[in-house]
């Protein structure tokens, strides 16, 4: 056992029993998984099952009534949200939240803000290392846009770009913080075939980087191929979990999805 | 602003306390009435925590009628008239530098950020309740300094030269001007002021008229400008490009 523990490392983020009610309905139910660092793990299930719940509890938007949510190793439960980003976690919204009248580059520019050295008394004092600091900062931003093929709208309004592209930029902008986990709500809704193969591709590069990816995500086509592990919630409770080729066979999962035979699905 | 003006002109007028002293103790004052009372406050959004701040405005004209000392309804008299234009300009200076450098700082992209999207900006890692206390503070510094010098300048002051209305004037200045950059403001206020004068001048009579008038660029502005006329100057600035 403690061989296994040991080979599998200490998880990244560990959530216990993890519980939120709203009125009578119990939108997660005692929780319990582990996602590994440099680990793509998946989070499906169907509407309502819970998913987007879970994530604002794990990034302190949401507070839980029970529960425990531990990452890197410190307990963040509760804590706010500007506090668990502080610790490594970046995320995007399943409804995107830009700053919509900065341009593209601003936007990722101020992802970095956790690891910008601009503080305002240096600005005031006009001293030089301020300029280059802002010209790193803004190469760097330019570099995650051309790696997310965004590279031509860097300087365009961000709420003035296409859907798929705000998507690909809120990914950009998560990234500037240099995470070590980044948590994805649902990034594929909206995209196109292609638009969605290329974000899998993106999302198996970050693991090699050192970064971890909690994904939540319908498109399974996005899910089976980027993640190595998967864990199914319905009725916010996790009713399976593993590699995705024994989720996609696991019949609690199908009839979560489809139905039970008795039902007549 | 209030607060500022009565703490500079009392210590002067009473205590005989330097006129820099006064002033920078104008600017002080309402920052520490404004730590305690920004943290629950600021909890309130939009239209709530206008009416909580016009609420406290109140408050703090009633108290200036009814403390001893402060002159009550009738106001301080004899104030030193001792604010020169250059004194003026300096703080204004001063302020409009600290906010030109703000854009590109990391406050500045804090407090863009909330502006923009709160809940994103916390998620990036931005104390948005820290920051919008700061701000509040450093506002209540600026217009405390603001309330300090100009009762060094007009002689008198009264409880009600800082009520409702002059809130309400002041915020008409960012909002005319526009309130996205740091000159938005200035132009703002700038303008808010010589109109009336250019009215008086061009032989529009005092009184009811000339309050129309100002409403009706207001109105104006609010539909045909709602990012202010530095807004529209900014967009002008882009279509060629």
């Amino acid at each position: 056992m403690s061989a296994a523990a040991a080979a599998a490392g200490a998880p990244l983020l560990a959530i216990e029993g993890l519980t939120r009610h709203f009125g009578g309905v119990r939108a997660v139910d005692g929780v319990t998984f582990a996602v590994r660092p440099q680990e793509v793990y998946g989070l499906i299930g169907p509407n309502g099952a819970g998913k987007t719940t879970l994530i604002n509890l794990v990034t302190g938007l949401l507070r839980p009534q029970s529960g425990r949510v531990a990452f890197a190793g410190q307990d963040v439960t509760g804590w706010p949200a500007h506090r668990v980003a502080g610790c490594g976690l970046a995320r995007t919204y399943q409804h995107i939240r830009l700053f919509p009248e900065m341009t593209a580059l601003e936007n990722v520019v101020a992802g970095e803000y956790l690891r910008r050295h601009a503080p305002l008394w240096r600005r005031l004092l006009l001293l030089p290392e301020d300029g280059r600091e802002a010209a790193a900062a803004r190469e760097r931003g330019a570099a995650l846009l051309d790696a997310l093929g965004l590279g031509a709208y860097a300087a365009a309004p961000a709420g003035s770009l296409a859907y798929g592209d705000r998507r690909r930029l809120e990914i950009a902008r998560a990234l500037a913080a240099r995470p070590r986990l980044l948590l994805l709500d649902e990034p594929a809704a909206g995209m196109t075939h292609a638009e969605a193969g290329r974000l899998v591709e993106l999302i198996r590069q970050l693991p090699e980087r050192g970064q971890a990816v909690l994904l939540v995500e319908h498109n399974m086509r996005v899910v089976m191929e980027a993640c190595g592990r998967i864990g199914v919630l319905d009725f916010g409770r996790l009713i399976a979990e593993g590699s995705p080729a024994a989720v996609r066979d696991d019949r609690r999962v199908i009839e979560a999805y489809l139905g039970r035979d008795e039902d007549g699905a | 602003m209030g607060i500022g003006a009565y703490t500079a002109a009392l210590l002067t007028v009473r205590l005989q306390v330097p006129f820099p002293l006064a002033v920078l103790a104008g600017g002080l004052a309402p920052a520490v009435v404004a730590l305690p009372l920004g943290v629950p406050v600021l909890r309130l959004r939009g239209v709530f925590l206008a009416i909580a701040t016009i609420g406290f405005g109140e408050v703090v004209r009633v108290l200036l009628i009814n403390i001893p000392g402060t002159g009550g309804a009738l106001g301080l008299n004899g104030i030193p008239n001792v604010t020169r234009l250059w004194h003026i300009g300096a703080v204004l200076g001063l302020a409009v530098f600290v906010f030109w450098r703000l854009r590109g700082s990391r406050s500045g992209f804090a407090l863009d950020a909330i502006r923009q999207d709160e809940t994103a900006a916390r998620g990036t890692g931005v104390d948005a309740t820290a920051y919008k206390v700061r701000t509040f503070v450093a506002g209540a510094v600026l217009a405390g300094l603001a309330g300090a010098l100009s009762a060094h300048f007009t002689f008198f002051i009264g409880p009600n030269e800082f009520g409702f209305d002059r809130a309400v004037s002041i915020l008409l200045f960012a909002v005319v001007g526009g309130s996205g950059v740091f000159w938005g403001p200035l132009l703002g206020a700038g303008l808010l002021t010589v109109l009336p004068e250019a009215l008086r001048a061009s032989g529009v009579q005092a009184g009811a008229l000339r309050l129309f008038l100002n409403g009706a660029i207001l109105v104006a502005v609010i539909l045909f400008a709602p990012h202010g006329l530095a807004g529209l100057l900014r967009r002008r600035a882009r279509r060629p490009a």
